[in-house]
């Protein structure tokens, strides 16, 4: 009898246990902090500045709304761990602010191409994100801008706050250029002609994050520049859709003669970087080249880390410049990229308050700080951008910019990293045995293939 | 009258089901489910993306995939197989070896078996940072040392020709405590009046290895060369963490993840690419099984 009732509250502990968890993994599943009915999920990848602006922002955004919280995701853009951040959320559709890479028209290819967009343009695409354009917030950005970047038949699904130079963009050392008597060289001859004096001197000119793929700054931003020429900064977007149908109808390919230039002067730049930029990685690069004073008196980066390399070494005066890819210096203007892009998708919980998020993180005084932070060239007309100890040279030629090139309408079927979609600049000379021209070739054939009826 | 540990009758009857339908229904979900929705998903253009349409398109990714992407998809398997065999080789001679060192039982020698294991318990994102930092041509200890003894300068994990080696050894580094164990294993099953006939009759140590040793732990090395193999073809996180399949690190598996989870995420491309990828392991795994077992016979 007294076993019959051991065992019996044995079975009885098993099955509540059981019961237990099973009603635990469901409430796990259900549940998460991100939907709890006063958390604001908002997500955004990683860059140090932005990141710690943004949660002063919502630390002030939190003081505004007693009884929210703001929850920031964050994950770096190396390794794949944004796209996967990215992934999961919109799997569990537990995001109400989200950052996306601003876009491009160029980026929804005609029906003609029988080509679906991809990645950010698919989502706006099939209607996921919410339409902004009728936000009163929105009045206070151009909605020229706006509409280039997130703009679809009509709506814009997005606002884009930050704006950068990454193609063509250099920094340069101002104690170095001026101990071997240079200038900033405005004409490709002028450039290559510094980087000969200094190399002759002993010093490694040029300082390149190889293993993160730096080099492309250097290669689309002469291309994009012997794409543009003098053209003005509002034809851009017709400018890259007509090479896009031109691609597609097979009048113009990688091994076109622009291209063929650019890679010319691609590879001149690349014979003075540092022997071993293959392996730098574009997360240390900026401290590095910023604690080292004496050598590599230019750095290829994008503007979005000149305030890394201000923090890592506060007396290092330096500046930032576009690549003069051409010999023609008015045709060397910044390529600028729309870049932090926020967005509410039309599933999230708290759509009100993503909305007020979004009206209280774009307010003058919010979003100068933001960009002060950031170093971004403004999205917004009445807050100017901000003049910081490097943007001497950004603040005189960033309205002469133009928005940068997309790459070719590529059938889905070629998937990533095929060469149809451009050279792939590490296997080339001198991170790989191959070059640039023949890189060229092979992507040639390979568009020719992937396009093909 | 016989009691059951379970309970009553009643609950005895129903006691062993529910045993039995938890792991089912685990394996059932977590298990034999994404295996078949990877099947279908190879035979639609899915992209993972929320409110995109999903399509059947029958062999259309298998038809892409081998003939616009074919250079792409021979490269990864080539370095697959490269990486594999890197890694099979040195993880069973390290791990020989080290086993062969450190398998007495004498003071000390736990420490040292003990620090060979440890990186085993490291998670690859750590070990990933660890060996980033080291080989970072810019600032980590690696190209001070190769410069100063070479004289040179590396990239390291920049260099396409060096990258994939190097990740084999980081590779190494991690598991090869695990094969030592094994054949450590291995090793204290053998009995010890083999080496004393051995001796007696004249045998040094370099043939009784070859006569008494490596012909009894050929169960041993069944183990370790299988689980090696079937874990090094499917590798791609340390690659991930390391560089990402670029500068010729681009294995089948990463080749997968970056296809399916990318910029812009392709499932139904990446599905394609995990069923090349079952269907290589599937091959590998069966044509080394029935080698090692006819090995075992004949040693």
């Amino acid at each position: 009898m007294a076993d019959r009732t051991r065992t019996t509250r044995l079975s009885r502990v098993l099955a509540t246990t059981a019961a237990g968890a099973l009603a635990a993994t469901g409430l796990t599943a259900c549940g998460g902090s991100g939907s709890s009915s006063n958390t604001l999920v908002v997500a955004e990848w990683t860059n140090a500045a932005a990141v710690q602006e943004t949660q002063a922002i919502d630390a002030a955004f939190e003081k505004a709304h007693p009884g929210v919280k703001v929850k920031l995701e964050t994950a770096p853009t190396t390794a794949g761990a944004w796209p996967a951040l990215q992934s999961s959320l919109l799997a569990s559709k537990n995001v109400d602010v989200l950052a996306q890479f601003a876009q491009a028209p160029a980026d929804y290819p005609p029906a003609y191409t029988k080509t679906q967009p991809s990645g950010t343009a698919a989502l706006v695409a099939n209607g996921q994100f919410l339409d902004l354009s009728s936000q009163p917030f929105m009045k206070r950005f151009d909605l020229s801008t706006q509409q280039f970047t997130m703009g679809y038949k009509g709506g814009i699904y997005g606002v884009t706050t930050a704006e950068y130079v990454n193609n063509s963009g250099l920094f340069y050392k101002k104690d170095l250029l001026a101990k071997y008597g240079l200038s900033v060289p405005t004409t490709f001859d002028q450039f290559i002609n510094d980087l000969k004096v200094l190399k002759s001197k002993g010093v490694s000119p040029v300082f390149v994050a190889g293993k993160d793929g730096y080099q492309s700054i250097i290669w689309f931003g002469i291309y994009n520049q012997l794409l543009m020429q003098d053209k003005p900064a509002s034809d851009a977007n017709s400018i890259w859709v007509q090479r896009d149908q031109q691609f597609w109808q097979g009048q113009q390919n990688w091994n076109s003669a622009v291209y063929q230039e650019a890679a010319q002067r691609y590879e001149e730049v690349m014979s003075y970087i540092e022997p071993d930029a293959g392996g730098v990685p574009a997360q240390t690069a900026p401290g590095v080249w910023a604690s080292n004073a004496n050598d590599y008196p230019f750095l290829v980066d994008g503007s979005y880390d000149g305030n890394t390399i201000a923090q890592a070494n506060p007396s290092l005066q330096f500046g930032f410049f576009a690549v003069p890819g051409t010999d023609n210096a008015s045709w060397n203007r910044p390529d600028l990229a729309p870049d932090l892009t926020w967005t509410v998708p039309k599933w999230a919980k708290h759509q009100t308050l993503a909305l007020e998020y979004l009206d209280f993180f774009t307010q003058q005084s919010n979003y100068a700080a933001w960009l002060k932070a950031t170093g971004s060239v403004s999205t917004e007309p009445a807050v100017p951008t901000p003049t910081l100890g490097w943007t001497d040279w950004l603040t005189a030629h960033a309205s002469q910019g133009f928005i940068g090139t997309t790459l070719p309408w590529l059938p889905p079927s070629a998937g990533n990293g095929n060469p149809a979609g451009g050279p792939t600049l590490t296997n080339t000379k001198p991170f790989g045995s191959q070059s640039l021209t023949s890189a060229l070739d092979q992507s040639a054939k390979a568009y020719t293939a992937a396009v093909k009826p | 009258m016989s009691t059951c540990p379970f309970g009553t009758r009643r609950t005895r009857r129903w006691i062993p089901w529910l045993s039995i339908a938890v792991p089912t229904i685990g394996w059932l979900t977590f298990g034999l489910y994404p295996s078949l929705a990877t099947v279908y998903y190879s035979f639609t253009n899915y992209t993972g993306l929320p409110g995109t349409p999903t399509t059947f398109c029958g062999l259309c990714n298998y038809r892409d995939m081998f003939s616009s992407n074919y250079s792409q998809l021979s490269q990864a398997v080539v370095t697959t197989l490269e990486y594999v065999a890197g890694v099979t080789v040195l993880q069973i001679v390290l791990g020989l070896g080290l086993a062969l060192l450190l398998q007495r039982r004498r003071f000390g020698y736990g420490l040292y078996r003990a620090l060979v294991f440890m990186p085993q318990i490291f998670s690859v994102t750590i070990v990933g940072v660890l060996f980033s930092l080291l080989l970072d041509p810019s600032s980590g200890p690696a190209e001070k040392i190769y410069h100063s003894v070479i004289g040179g300068y590396s990239s390291f994990l920049g260099d396409s020709d060096l990258a994939i080696w190097l990740i084999v050894l980081v590779n190494v580094w991690m598991f090869t405590g695990y094969t030592m164990l094994v054949y450590i294993a291995g090793l204290r099953r053998v009995p010890p009046e083999l080496y004393e006939a051995a001796a007696l009759d004249g045998a040094g140590p370099i043939r009784r290895f070859w006569r008494i040793t490596w012909p009894l732990l050929a169960p041993a090395t069944t183990v370790n060369v299988f689980l090696t193999v079937m874990g090094s073809l499917g590798e791609y996180s340390l690659i991930l963490v390391l560089t990402q399949g670029q500068y010729h690190t681009q294995t089948l598996g990463m080749f997968m993840f970056n296809t399916a989870f990318g910029v812009n995420p392709d499932l139904g491309l990446g599905s394609m690419l995990a069923m090349v990828q079952f269907v290589l392991t599937a091959v590998i795994g069966g044509l080394l099984l029935w080698a090692l077992r006819r090995r075992e016979v004949a040693l």
